[in-house]
């Protein structure tokens, strides 16, 4: 997999070399700027970049910004945004284009190695993965405003791990249940909340998103 | 009073030699400020210490010229009367010596001379008040010549305040801005790092499960370190205010309150940006107020209006839960409300039993 790093701390760019290097990912580029990673984009053949939320010149929202950039340049290109914090604000922005190939997760999930690598290799195929953190607080919302109050608590932990963009056999091993099993249940969230059924797992990532997104706007 | 009309002294020195000085120097008036200096520490003696506030040339000619009539004039008065007074006093001791006087009355007998020496106590008691009193008005009405009246003082005094405040509530917030932006570069960044290591050893330790334990304690550290220090920043200064202003800021509280509420109204109209302790403000004003909503008032509903002009920005918040809000329960409000004092500005909870709830903020847009 040829990966471009987007990080202005050295420390976590090097680090980051070194892990994709570990595990078997190439990186064609490593750069500390917006204008760089939209460049490295439009050169390198890459599968995939990783940014950081925070860019120079102003360490505020550069990173998300030259990402969305990037995708307005060549819809569907994949990224994965990195950062300290997650904001629902950003997940919304992300998500507007329903091209797949994206995902948010907090610096801290790189230490789960094969997670990471996972979740880098799901975005690279289009799929969209987001942190435990962004399904858990849309997740919670919704059951407060009872909207979800029809699912049982085994469903909705489905339905949080559909949501962050795990595979049927992902979610069966996170569980211990079996793929069919994970069918069922997916089959019976989609019916539940009268979502139209589908077989591409992107575009059910991206419905489930929608409606827990929509949910607090329907009221 | 001697060094008052030594002083007097000088500043005739100077008013006189204004024309020459002026000549020489090519500048347009004396040089008051060492004299001012000395008059000030006199005056202090006798009014106790002062602040000292900046001047205006037309007061500093105002002041030499009063230096200079009354200084001399009231110790010259002050020696005619202590010297009228001992005079008179003195009138029993000598009136036989010489020829008949008048020491306010004709003094012909021993009787007339004790009651010259009377008149001569009164005297003397009012010359021992004047020496007592007329410096302190000398001091006071120089300094009112040189800073102007007290009122105006005051008034001045009010704008240094308001402006060192202003000063150091920025400072303050910059400091926040900087330890936020440390935390991130530094100890999140070291940590996730670290994290990063320790995963990649992990993955190389597979084969060997007792140490593997081991690491997945230490990374479960990790990871409760970075929590904790994105709680501490959020408190300290909540990065989305940095990245988005308070517009974005607002946004992201509404949407976190969303968890128990079916829907928060949000309107946010302030144009430009505010300066960033008074944003600041705000956003925590605001997100205080939603955390009270989502936990005690039972409200469905929220609205949230921020709205400033030049002048002054105001924050309400609205729910339409159960009422009855006391602020002397739970120590929120109470923090809120000195957060709010601290900019001048004013907080009002209105919560009827049965509801609805409205938090007001007002604060000036000091900037």
């Amino acid at each position: 997999m040829r990966v471009v790093i987007a990080e202005d701390l050295l420390l976590l760019r090097e680090g980051l070399k070194r892990l994709l290097a570990e595990l078997g990912c190439t990186v064609v580029a490593a750069v500390d700027h917006p204008d760089a990673l939209l460049e490295a984009l439009d050169q390198e053949r890459a599968d995939v970049a990783i940014v950081d939320i925070r860019l120079p010149p102003t360490y505020r929202d550069e990173g998300l910004r030259a990402a969305i950039e990037a995708r307005r340049r060549r819809p569907g290109a994949p990224i994965l945004i990195l950062s300290q914090y997650i904001e629902q604000t950003y997940v919304r922005e992300l998500l507007a284009d329903s091209d797949g190939g994206v995902g948010y997760l907090l610096k801290d999930r790189v230490s789960e190695v094969t997670e990471f690598l996972a979740a880098l290799e799901t975005v690279a195929a289009g799929g969209t993965v987001l942190d435990p953190d962004v399904i858990g607080r849309l997740v919670n919302r919704l059951t407060g405003a009872d909207t979800l109050a029809e699912l049982t608590p085994r469903e909705r932990e489905v339905l949080k791990l559909m949501a962050r963009g795990l595979s049927n056999a992902a979610i069966g091993t996170e569980l211990s249940i079996t793929e069919r099993a994970v069918c069922k249940y997916i089959n019976r969230i989609f019916s539940k909340l009268g979502l139209p059924p589908t077989d591409s797992a992107n575009r059910r990532v991206l419905a489930v998103l929608h409606y827990l997104d929509d949910g607090d706007r329907r009221g | 009073m001697v060094a008052n009309a030594l002083t007097g002294v000088r500043a005739l020195g100077l008013l006189l030699n204004w024309p020459v000085w002026a000549m020489r120097h090519h500048r347009r008036r004396p040089a008051v400020g060492p004299l001012v200096e000395r008059q000030s520490q006199v005056d202090t003696m006798v009014l106790g210490p002062l602040e000292t506030e900046r001047t205006t040339p037309a007061r500093e000619v105002l002041w030499l010229v009063f230096q200079a009539v009354l200084g001399p004039a009231v110790l010259g008065l002050s020696m005619v009367m202590w010297a009228i007074a001992l005079f008179s006093v003195s009138t029993p001791l000598w009136w036989r010596l010489g020829p008949p006087a008048v020491v306010f009355v004709p003094v012909r007998d021993t009787t007339s001379s004790v009651i010259a020496a009377l008149y001569g106590l009164i005297l003397l008691l009012l010359a021992a008040a004047c020496s007592h009193g007329l410096p302190r008005w000398h001091a006071r009405v120089g300094r009112t010549l040189l800073e102007g009246p007290h009122r105006s003082r005051l008034t001045r005094r009010i704008a240094t305040l308001t402006a060192s405040r202003t000063g150091v509530l920025e400072v303050q917030a910059a400091e926040l801005r900087r330890i936020e932006r440390d935390l991130h570069d530094g100890a999140q960044a070291r940590l996730v790092s670290t994290g990063m290591l320790l995963g990649l050893l992990d993955m190389r330790l597979r084969e060997l499960p007792d140490d593997r334990k081991l690491l997945r304690e230490a990374r479960a550290e990790i990871g409760a370190a970075l929590r904790e220090l994105r709680d501490v920043v959020r408190g300290v200064y909540p990065p989305i205010l940095a990245d988005r202003g308070l517009a974005g800021g607002i946004e992201s509280l509404a949407e976190r309150a969303g968890a128990a509420l079916t829907g928060v109204a949000v309107t946010v109209d302030v144009p430009g940006r505010l300066p960033v302790a008074l944003e600041s403000t705000v956003y925590f004003v605001v997100a205080e107020a939603l955390t009270n909503v989502t936990k005690h008032s039972g409200a469905n509903r929220a609205e949230i209006t921020v709205r400033s002009d030049r002048e002054r920005v105001r924050v309400e918040v609205l729910d339409d839960g159960r009422g009855g809000a006391d602020e002397l329960r739970g120590t929120g409000i109470a923090g809120l409300r000195r957060r709010v004092a601290a900019f001048d500005g004013s907080l009002s909870l209105v919560s009827p039993v049965g509801g609805p709830t409205t938090l007001r903020a007002e604060l000036p847009c000091v900037s």
